[in-house]
């Protein structure tokens, strides 16, 4: 009989997991992403790119979709697993499953791998 | 039924029980309001500007979505006689400074009477009017509160509306349009795409630029069909949803820019359609910027083994100084490539989507820079004239930009060849580059990079289609170290995908007016000639810092 908790990524991989989800997106090709890139000037994101990412975040983990104020503070990759991390611990989001993961991977033709997790 | 000229209020009068608008709520859900409803909320929201004293001559500026209230806001607008102004609201993501600054530009060139907003839109536009000295905001619903509706819509006449043109704060224009250019242009286009009140529509676009507002919500209310509207939002959630909307609904017209069929082909597998069908659609007008044939082709792959008709995809060209449509494929013909077979010269071979014929009343010309006609198959500035077209800017501005309004014609600063009476539109002249369906100027990237430190009398920025490419030229007087990174940063940022080239040229090699002022097209036909004063080399695109530059960065900026 399964727990709820089943299959849901633990709370120390949601930063891996955002950086994916990240990267799925990310209009530049990006070897790797680092909590340093700026979204817009090093990733390329533009206001279309950022609201599919926007999006995709707010359906993955279960967020309420941010302030105009709150999203001018979201620039790196950092500040947004920092808002996603705190946003779960205060309830206000939910951890994924590995299911959900894999799913949203499919749709940009990826796969996600797990073992990735050990950063 | 028949296609006919419908005049602009004759569904107010029809009120129609069973076709209206279904607006997109929720995730799944649709809100059904029939055209008699819309009729009578377009009927109050025009009793209740006259009400509040507005009256032929005064403008109106409506910051609301995509709605009952703004269909209501903009008909009431052309029942009182008062000139309605759509004006964007914040999009989501938005930086609130940039908004400020773009809302006031547009505020302060409109000069509204009156501001009408959604309860989102009310409070980001309080301190530009305030800044401008113009009163402050009306919700919709206090507007409408307590008004009974009008006894029965008048035919608008004089400035109906008031369009802007694309492009970033300080180079959006006011172009005003007339009931006789908006009729026109409405007709000419039902016309074209031979549609009745018995074929539905769909639209995700924003109702602030000329393609989603005159183009998809105007065409659709007026010619009285059932339209499906979804926010951009909801499009950039799930073009599934939009797709799915067609299927269900046997969706008849759809518009959209290329950037919208390259984004469905991006996010949708051939695996997610399902039992999806498309047979439906018999017209997906794509215009707003440059069309790629590329992905014109990948959406027929992707949704033609579901019924999707090649020859419903209908490539167009237009311009808000028009009204909106200019040119476009007919029904039933099929999109085409072709090239120029008079070339100047060999970097202007390369293939371009053919746009069409001019709609009903329209001129086409394609003339030199002595304003001469060309002959078919050379490239030339696109010249239009016709009902539809503006007879000036609200402002007129200091500059002497590209696009320009003189006597009745329009003078496009767009270029194109015609070839068997079709227009193949090639981009503009050097000064802009469309991304996203919205115009970038050349001069605003200059700013941007004068910003960063390349002194503006050093540098010039070329925007233009070059080989089939959208490409952006950055010409420097003496480069120095460092200017083709901050450059390849820059442009990189604003022009998506464009090829970015470099040229250096020796002191005095940059062409200027008496007033220092770059002269763009004489510099672009340079270019395109290979006679610029330096060798073009490619910007190197902006890549995403790898780990060691990132620890570099981390070592030398203080945390």
């Amino acid at each position: 009989m399964s727990t709820p908790d089943t299959g849901l990524v633990a709370v120390t991989s949601i930063p891996s997991v955002v950086r994916h989800v990240i990267q799925l997106i990310t209009p530049r090709q990006a070897g790797f992403v680092a909590d340093e890139h700026d979204l817009v000037g090093d990733l390329g994101f533009d206001s279309l790119t950022l609201v599919e990412l926007a999006f995709a975040l707010e359906d993955l983990f279960g967020l309420d979709a941010v302030t105009p104020e709150r999203a001018m503070t979201l620039r790196t990759v950092g500040d947004i697993t920092g808002h996603i991390a705190a946003a779960i611990a205060d309830g206000a989001g939910q951890r994924p499953s590995a299911e959900a993961i894999q799913a949203l991977s499919a749709q940009y033709r990826r796969t996600w791998n797990p073992e990735k997790l050990a950063d | 039924m028949t296609t006919s000229d419908r005049d602009l209020m004759r569904w107010i009068e029809e009120s129609a029980t069973d076709r209206g608008l279904h607006f997109a709520v929720t995730r799944d859900e649709w809100h059904f309001w029939s055209y008699e409803r819309l009729a009578q909320l377009s009927l109050r929201a025009a009793a209740a500007y006259r009400d509040r004293g507005l009256a032929d001559g005064n403008l109106v500026a409506i910051i609301q979505r995509s709605s009952p209230g703004f269909t209501a806001s903009m008909f009431g607008a052309f029942s009182a006689g008062v000139t309605a102004c759509s004006i964007a609201p914040p999009f989501a993501m938005q930086r609130t400074d940039k908004y400020a600054r773009h809302v006031t530009h547009l505020l302060g060139v409109s000069r509204p009477d009156l501001v009408v907003c959604d309860a989102d839109s009310a409070d980001p536009v309080r301190g530009p009017l305030a800044s401008l000295g113009l009163a402050p905001p009306v919700l919709f619903d206090e507007l409408v509160a307590g008004a009974e509706p009008a006894a029965g819509p008048r035919e608008p006449s004089g400035t109906v509306m008031l369009q802007f043109t694309s492009g970033s704060s300080g180079f959006s224009r006011g172009v005003p349009v007339s009931a006789g250019a908006l009729q026109a242009n409405l007709d000419a286009m039902r016309h074209w795409l031979d549609w009745d009140a018995s074929q539905p529509g769909i639209s995700w676009l924003p109702v602030h630029h000329d393609m989603g507002l005159v183009g998809c919500l105007l065409n659709l209310v007026v010619t009285g069909a059932d339209g499906y509207l979804l926010q951009p939002d909801d499009f950039i959630r799930s073009p599934l949803r939009y797709l799915t909307c067609i299927s269900e609904n046997k969706v008849a017209h759809a518009a959209m820019p290329n950037f919208g069929l390259a984004y469905i082909v991006r996010r949708i597998g051939p695996d997610q359609l399902g039992e999806l069908r498309f047979d439906s659609l018999r017209s997906l007008v794509v215009g707003a910027e440059r069309i790629d044939s590329r992905v014109m082709r990948a959406f027929e792959e992707l949704l033609g083994p579901h019924g999707l008709d090649p020859q419903s995809l209908l490539p167009s060209y237009g311009s808000a100084e028009a009204t909106l449509a200019i040119a476009g494929l007919p029904l039933r013909t099929g999109w085409r490539t072709a090239v120029p077979r008079r070339a100047a010269n060999a970097s202007e071979t390369a293939e371009a989507v053919g746009c069409g014929l001019p709609l009903r009343g329209i001129t086409v010309t394609i003339v030199d820079e002595n304003g001469t006609q060309v002959p078919d198959g050379q490239i030339g500035e696109i010249t239009v004239t016709g009902p539809s077209v503006a007879t000036g800017y609200v402002q007129a501005s200091g500059e002497s930009p590209s696009t320009r309004l003189t006597g009745g014609t329009l003078h496009t600063g767009d270029a194109a060849f015609l070839e068997g009476g079709e227009l193949f539109v090639i981009g503009r002249l050097g000064d802009g580059l469309k991304v996203r369906g919205q115009m970038v100027f050349a001069e605003s990237l200059e700013l941007a990079l004068a910003e960063r430190g390349i002194p503006g009398r050093r540098v010039a920025v070329l925007l233009g289609t070059h080989d089939g490419q959208p490409t952006g030229v950055v010409i420097f007087e003496n480069e120095q170290e460092g200017w083709a990174a901050i450059a390849s940063d820059v442009l990189g940022t604003a022009l998506a995908d464009a090829g970015l080239i470099a040229v250096n040229v020796p002191r005095g090699g940059i062409a200027v007016t008496s007033s220092g002022k770059p002269r763009r097209r004489v510099m672009w036909r340079d270019f395109l000639d290979s006679s610029l004063r330096g060798d073009p080399t490619p910007l190197p695109a902006p890549v995403a810092p790898s780990p060691a530059d990132l620890r570099r960065i981390r070592e030398t900026v203080p945390q």
